[in-house]
């Protein structure tokens, strides 16, 4: 009998379905008398279990997501008069799903930590160059005011959320935009995005 | 865990807090599989998953400094996962209640029984502790193996780990020998 040590491989095969006929049969056989052959099949099963399924598209994303929310974090440490909102998702970051066309999905979602409050942004292109931003935070107090002010480089914007904490920009031109938060009892905030 | 390691783990998390981005990378490379793999079983869908990952390790990143161990931020990292995808339940739930034909279309995830999940999700809680547990090097040749995402050929690892690769056989039984050690003294099933 072969040592477990010449064995990963073709238990990985097993795992993978690659093997077949008279080959996976001796090898089930063989995992049935081999208590150590089993339990070895058994933990490689399990590390199959935690390993990502490759190409693990989702993993790439959360790399890329971990990366901007770190530099957004250590922003907001660093910042002490105003208060910077740290990036938590970008859909633009996810795999599309099997068959459809990057054109096909023209929504981006985002979603923004902003102290104890969540900002949610909708990116809806309109034209070429410019978008409308419909957002929604959560987390304010009740009948809290707030106004919020889209600057890009051409332009400065300013709106107030309403009773459902929604606010909303019909268009905004793309490239680097600024989302400033302000409000009488609460610390400036700002959100800093690129469309 | 040797103590060397220990320390090791404890230098990755102040490297991080003091801002050094490529310990945070470290870092993350380290907690997505604990966080994926239970979004995975719960069937969660793609942006659900990156959300839930965002939440975390936002919330990790402000309670870094209170974890001094890799054992905990497993640990830490895989509760945190937990409660924030029930918070993703409650909020589908919630939808399921309102019947209409339009929520039933949005909300198609089925779910098992909690209990099933949990003791699933502990399951690997377990094992990824345990991988965190080897030794570095070891502990690296079973992350470019088995759970790196780009999946490495053996001249790569051979590379990336300074070591030739007719040896990379006997180190990865030597390892998983290891590793099934760690398991068996913290009881797993």
């Amino acid at each position: 009998m072969k040592k477990n040590q010449d064995r990963i491989e073709e238990l990985n095969a097993l795992l993978k379905g690659l093997l077949k006929g008279k080959q996976k049969k001796a090898l089930l056989d063989e995992l049935q008398k081999d208590a150590e052959l089993f339990d070895m099949f058994y933990l490689l099963q399990k590390m199959a279990e935690i390993a990502p399924n490759r190409p693990d598209l989702l993993q790439a994303a959360s790399k890329k997501l971990s990366k901007t929310l770190y530099k957004d974090f250590l922003k907001e440490q660093a910042s002490s008069k105003i208060q910077i909102g740290v990036q938590v998702f970008d859909s633009s970051l996810l795999p599309l799903p099997k068959g459809v066309r990057p054109a096909a999905v023209d929504t981006r979602q985002l979603k923004y930590q902003l102290g104890q409050s969540v900002v949610e942004l909708s990116i809806y292109p309109v034209t070429i160059d410019s978008v409308e931003i419909i957002g929604q935070i959560n987390g304010l107090k009740k009948n809290q005011k707030l106004s919020v002010t889209a600057e890009t480089k051409s332009r400065t914007q300013r709106t107030s959320i309403d009773e459902f904490c929604l606010f909303r920009f019909e268009r905004v031109a793309v490239g680097d935009c600024r989302l400033l938060f302000s409000s009488e009892n609460i610390k400036e905030s700002i959100i800093e995005l690129s469309l | 865990m040797t103590k060397t390691d220990k320390f090791k783990y404890q230098k990755l998390i102040e490297r991080c807090i003091n801002g050094d981005e490529s310990a945070w990378e470290e870092l993350v490379e380290k907690i997505t599989p604990a966080i994926l793999s239970v979004c995975r079983i719960m069937r969660l869908s793609s942006d659900e998953s990156l959300d839930i990952f965002g939440q975390v390790c936002y919330l990790l990143l402000q309670n870094l400094y209170k974890l001094k161990s890799s054992d905990k931020i497993i640990g830490y990292v895989s509760m945190i996962t937990r409660r924030e995808i029930l918070r993703v339940i409650r909020r589908k739930q919630f939808f399921d209640n309102i019947d209409t034909e339009i929520t039933k279309s949005i909300s198609v995830t089925k779910f098992k029984k909690p209990d099933e999940l949990l003791e699933e999700t502990k399951n690997l809680e377990s094992l990824l502790k345990a991988v965190v547990e080897l030794p570095e090097k070891e502990y690296k040749l079973i992350w470019y193996l088995f759970l790196d995402d780009e999946e490495p050929s053996y001249e790569e690892i051979s590379e990336k780990l300074d070591i030739p690769v007719a040896s990379i056989g006997p180190t990865r039984i030597r390892s998983l020998k290891k590793l099934k050690k760690i398991l068996k003294r913290k009881g797993f099933k």
